[in-house]
């Protein structure tokens, strides 16, 4: 049989159908619920760990986003209650009260505290500024909510599709790109940085001393990749979608244990649900507690007419496109760092904002060597004296924030009367297990490098090396140990003892 | 290997450092009762000795160093000279007790070093105050005894059979209240080393250069510049790192955070052996005293420096890298 081409308008009738087909508003409002309570328990932790001291009271440099400088801290202790209202708002986002003030509040707050300072970024912080963005727009209030207590005339019973659509694809970006960040040499053929973060959890009971073993790392790395891969299109085929939902729970439990990476693994387990059914709430109600009206039963006045068929209201159009132009900006945002040479995730041009999660494993440390052009006057900053401890390990790390940092050491001085002065980095860095060396060229003069200066002309390309068995030169004297073709230590310990004794 | 650091290292610089506590108190003594050039002289061979015991165990510095808050009032830096003498020119009883209640800048090491050592005048201007001035000796005595007791502690903390701290690093990961993990414990081990190696490339010989300012050398930014024991203390700090890191002291050998680095990764074992030697071997080769050194032999000492920070870079880099350790100073989620 031949099958029947549609016209382009049936086809975009059909697709106007389908995602303006009411359907149950119940799983919106479990992820409103769910959203709005993990976001309250992220506020309380800022105040457990003393974070809002740490990260914007304590710091005296910030390290804004280029085009964002005018994003700084809060001045006193308004920080503190700027967080303390986010986690009020929180509250009344998964009570649904006053939602869409509660919710455009707690978007605009938490987006501007974490655009203050790049030390910051987390993947999932941005997930949590996008979301909040998008359930602005989403009447995610309209049934569970205190303000249909207060104003019946709200409630609903159904949402169209397309906004279910939206919170899965946000969620699903998410752990598409995370299964794209996955695919380089390190991940695939090296098994790092797994073979770091478990090797390091090596004493767990149970499952640590597996972790010590080189092909657990391998297949870790292998299922993670699978697991971000499969597991939109798994969660989306009602065949497979309770099975995998166990497996993201499994997942995420797992990876709650063994790294530090907070209320991430707790906000994909309770937001995932979203690919489930749109009425998943009332079946497991039905199914644990007791009856539940279905949504085909007549509800409130205000339920929503069925979707109308036919071409796009211009409304509708304007929408779509919106909506469109959305996704593809998600798409495309991730993938930039495509458009810059060098490797990503040593060079870190488009690194945020492309869902690198748990990608890499990155440690460096960075000094400066500053010369007054004037006067040939020399002098070395440790950023440690300038910066946080997190903030000084963090830059050490980021090109961009290494730059960054040299200006303001060279608009520091200026204020101080230097007119001009050249601000040089000695930056080392390593990538997952390898031997550290230069992320920075320590001859270019960082202060002063062009506005759109080529990532090459100033960072020191990515080398391979693994580390060399290296032995080091014998040399005679007392205390020596050897330890494979290490000539051991000069035995000082007893050096006085020993001057004593002559 | 934890348990094996505690029992090789870490107890046995413990015990040794109340013992040249313990010996400083009593050339204290000998000199507050004869003050005559031989006692000076055993007193500040007693107190270098101290000093030396000391320095080999900073790289340690946990758990009970902290909780007692040990190098606050053993070896605060810098002293205040001028609140010494009014302590000295007072009418209190000067006993360790009192000694206990004054603020860090007054008692410790470097005060003793302060009473002890003139490098204008030299040892006879050093007879001379002391000579005359039985409240001066009398204080050195007492600063002396109260190190002996918070070495005292320290070593009992550690003890089995006293605190046994010991026995909380041994048994990290199986049951242990202070290390609830084996990582927790070889990350607090890994972030002292950390810091100390910076402290030794960057507080003591960078400052000391005075690459800081300008290039003018300041050898009085080194803590025990009066005595001219810079080099002494910077030696001894890396005699420190190296006891944790291959798990030896005094000619006993135990497992080491060596061998579990070279379980892992051979090749990272060796650079970072290799660059604790070269420190060492660097370190060993500035000409005494350090303190006239960065001045006539500045190139040697520069080349120390640079060791010293290859040093410090292999420990905050690479060894990091390779246990996964989690820096102290990264309070925050990650993902």
């Amino acid at each position: 049989m031949i099958a029947t081409l549609k016209s382009p308008r049936l086809c975009a009738s059909a697709v106007k159908s389908s995602w303006l087909r009411p359907v149950d508003i119940a799983s919106v409002v479990a992820f409103r619920v769910a959203f709005g309570l993990l976001m309250a328990v992220a506020v309380a932790r800022y105040f457990a760990h003393g974070w809002i001291t740490d990260f914007f009271v304590t710091p005296r440099v910030f390290f804004p986003y280029p085009g964002l400088e005018w994003i700084v801290p809060l001045p006193g202790g308004w920080m503190y209650v700027l967080f303390a209202a986010l986690g009020g708002l929180a509250l009344c986002v998964a009570a649904g009260f006053h939602y869409r003030v509660s919710i455009a509040l707690f978007a605009v707050g938490f987006t501007y505290a974490h655009l203050i300072d790049r030390t910051n970024y987390l993947n999932h912080y941005y997930l949590v500024s996008l979301l909040s963005a998008l359930m602005v727009f989403l009447p995610l209030h309209r049934a569970g909510s205190l303000d249909v207590l207060r104003r019946p005339a709200l409630r609903t019973t159904t949402v169209p599709a397309w906004m279910i659509g939206l919170l899965r694809f946000q969620l699903g970006v998410v752990y598409a790109f995370g299964a794209v960040a996955k695919l380089n040499p390190d991940w695939l053929l090296r098994a790092q940085p797994l073979r770091i973060w478990l090797g390091a959890n090596a004493d767990l009971s149970v499952l640590g001393p597996w972790l010590e073993y080189p092909w657990v790392a391998y297949a870790c790395s292998y299922a993670g990749l699978l697991f971000d891969a499969a597991i939109v299109p798994l969660l989306v085929w009602r065949r497979s979608r309770a099975v995998t939902y166990a497996a993201v729970v499994v997942f995420h439990l797992l990876t709650a244990l063994l790294f530090p990476i907070g209320l991430f693994p707790w906000l994909m387990i309770a937001l995932t649900p979203i690919f489930f059914p749109p009425d998943w709430p009332r079946a497991l109600a039905r199914a644990f507690v007791a009856p539940v009206a279905p949504v085909s039963e007549p509800g409130g006045p205000a339920e929503r007419a069925p979707a109308r068929e036919g071409a796009l209201t211009l409304r509708e159009g304007l929408g779509a496109a919106v909506l469109a132009a959305y996704a593809l900006v998600q798409l495309a945002l991730p993938l930039r760092h495509l458009l810059y040479p060098g490797d990503l995730q040593w060079g870190e041009a488009g690194f945020r904002f492309a869902w690198q999660i748990m990608a890499m494993e990155k440690y460096g440390h960075a000094s400066f060597r500053v010369r007054d052009a004037a006067t040939g006057e020399t002098w070395l900053i440790n950023p440690a004296e300038q910066l946080t401890a997190l903030q000084a390990r963090m830059m050490a790390t980021q090109p961009d924030m290494v730059r960054s940092f040299a200006e303001y050491i060279a608009a520091d001085l200026r204020g101080r009367g230097h007119a001009r002065v050249e601000v040089r980095g000695d930056v080392f860095a390593s990538l997952n297990g390898r031997p550290h060396q230069r992320l920075i060229d320590p001859d270019v003069d960082l202060a002063h490098l062009a506005a759109g200066a080529s990532p090459e002309t100033w960072i020191v390309p990515l080398e391979e090396p693994n580390f060399a068995i290296v032995e080091p030169p014998v040399s005679a004297g007392p205390g020596r140990r050897t330890h494979r073709g290490v000539a051991g230590a000069p035995g000082h310990t007893d050096r006085h003892r020993e001057e004593e004794s002559g | 290997m934890l348990r094996d650091l505690a029992a090789v290292v870490i107890v046995p610089t413990y015990e040794r450092f109340a013992a040249e506590a313990d010996l400083l108190a009593a050339a204290a003594a000998q000199l507050d009762a004869a003050p005559e050039a031989a006692a000076l002289l055993a007193a500040q061979s007693a107190w270098r000795r101290t000093r030396a015991v000391w320095k080999q165990s900073e790289a340690f510095a946990i758990g009970p160093a902290e909780t007692l808050r040990s190098a606050a009032k053993i070896d605060w830096a810098p002293i205040r000279s001028e609140r010494i003498e009014s302590a000295i020119a007072s009418t209190a009883e000067l006993t360790g007790a009192h000694v206990e209640n004054l603020g860090a800048n007054l008692k410790g090491l470097l005060t003793i070093e302060y009473l002890l050592f003139d490098p204008v005048g030299g040892d006879v201007a050093v007879l001379t105050a002391l000579a005359d001035a039985p409240r001066r000796r009398r204080f050195a005595l007492a600063v002396a005894e109260n190190i002996r007791d918070h070495a005292v502690l320290l070593r009992d903390a550690w003890r089995p059979g006293a605190g046994d701290f010991a026995a909380e690093l041994g048994d990290a990961g199986q049951g242990s209240a202070a290390f609830p993990t084996v990582k927790s414990a070889v990350d607090k081990l890994v972030n002292q080393m950390i810091f100390l190696s910076e402290d030794i490339a960057d507080t003591q010989l960078l400052a000391a250069l005075g690459t800081r300012n300008g290039g003018v050398p300041q050898p009085e930014a080194l803590d025990a510049h009066r005595s001219e024991n810079g080099l002494a203390d910077l030696l001894d700090n890396l005699a420190s790192i190296q006891s944790v890191y291959f798990g030896g002291y005094s000619g006993r050998q135990g497992a080491s955070l060596s061998d579990v680095v070279d379980g892992i990764s051979p090749g990272a074992a060796g650079v970072l052996s290799l660059a604790l030697i070269r420190a060492m071997e660097t370190a060993s080769g500035i000409p005494q005293p350090l303190e006239q050194a960065v001045e006539t032999d500045e190139e040697l000492v520069a080349r120390a420096q640079f060791r010293a920070k290859e040093l410090m870079r292999r420990l905050e880099i690479d060894l990091v890298s390779v246990l996964g350790t989690t820096l102290r100073f990264n309070p925050s989620d990650g993902d």
